[in-house]
């Protein structure tokens, strides 16, 4: 699968121009991954974001009350995870896990603060994707919380919780 | 305003370079709030960051009637970032002014113009948020899931924990130290 071209298939990279493709696709690394195999682990630092090229990676985190796992849904071609963390360096709040095999292109924290330095363009693109989801997950909490308020109920709130910051 | 004024007033944003600091200084609006005006709207897009240069701005939930305060910014402080990045949807909170105030103001036009023209300058920005918006995010989760377990005991409790919810997704429990 030619890299570049799957990239401009990507909604996320849209913005990008056809050089910074380039050099984006020059700096991700692309790996067949089986079945199976955790990507991303919750409570971990991420190492890596990657953007799922074939195949479908599920996303769940541990329930809150150690019992079981949340289901939190599949990421298919061109959906990334683990940008959030990456650029906020912060923990993952779920695990990501290859249902089938899986091809993904990644790009590891070094090489992401490489192109911090050197295209920052590139990297100010990524800052702003983030930014752009914490604001909306942020806003659906705003609204989940008012409508609790306005109704004495929790469930719009943990419903808003539910919907909101699913993969970083 | 000056450089060295701004980076004293706005340490946060102490990485942004000289010549960029010039460049968002020109893009910044200097407004005035009078006591007792809103800012922010509640129900009604805001599409602008506003850095507080002096005066105080209280943010407030009105419901069922009922206004009910959930804390102020002060000077060096900011609100309506999240509407600056993604204007797409309004706010629920009201944001006025409790005393006459100097803000200066950034528009989503004026950013997504930065963005264009110096984005060394809008990458220092964004990282501010990014860690900002991501550390009210995770508070406020861990404060909701914390609690979930809890449901059945929180009783008259519950709308004492909503408000506090609410000032934590609204960052005024972070930047007051509350």
């Amino acid at each position: 699968m030619d890299l570049t071209r799957f990239l401009q298939t990507v909604s996320t990279f849209s913005d990008l121009t056809q050089n910074e493709l380039e050099v984006l696709e020059r700096a991700l690394r692309v790996d067949d991954i089986p079945a199976g195999h955790v990507l991303l682990e919750e409570g971990q630092k991420s190492r890596s974001f990657y953007i799922v090229m074939k195949g479908e990676v599920e996303i769940f985190r541990k329930h809150k009350t150690g019992q079981g796992l949340d289901d939190l849904g599949v990421l298919k071609s061109g959906e990334l995870f683990g940008l959030q963390s990456l650029v906020c360096n912060q923990r993952q709040n779920s695990t990501c896990r290859a249902i089938t095999p899986v091809t993904v292109a990644s790009l590891p924290k070094t090489a992401f603060s490489i192109l911090y330095n050197a295209h920052v363009s590139i990297s100010e693109h990524f800052q702003y994707i983030v930014a752009q989801q914490l604001s909306r997950d942020l806003r659906r909490l705003d609204i989940g919380v008012m409508d609790s308020i306005r109704s004495g109920d929790v469930a719009p709130l943990y419903k808003a919780a539910r919907e909101t910051g699913t993969v970083n | 305003m000056t450089r060295d004024d701004f980076r004293q007033q706005f340490p946060s944003f102490a990485a942004i370079r000289d010549v960029d600091l010039d460049t968002l200084l020109g893009a910044l609006e200097t407004s005035e709030a009078q006591k007792g005006s809103d800012v922010i709207s509640a129900g009604r897009k805001n599409s602008n960051l506003y850095l507080i240069r002096d005066g105080r701005l209280q943010v407030s939930l009105d419901s069922g009637g009922q206004c009910t305060v959930l804390g102020e910014f002060g000077p060096g402080q900011w609100l309506g970032e999240m509407g600056m990045i993604e204007p797409e949807t309004a706010g629920v909170a009201r944001v006025s002014a409790v005393e006459d105030c100097v803000l200066l103001k950034l528009s989503h036009a004026d950013f997504m113009a930065l963005r264009r023209s110096d984005v060394s300058l809008t990458s220092v920005l964004l990282q501010v948020f990014c860690e900002s918006l991501a550390e009210r995010l995770r508070c406020t989760m861990q404060l909701v899931y914390e609690d979930e377990s809890e449901t059945d005991t929180r009783g008259d409790a519950t709308m004492g924990w909503f408000l506090e919810v609410a000032r934590q997704v609204m960052g005024i429990a972070a930047r007051t130290g509350t």
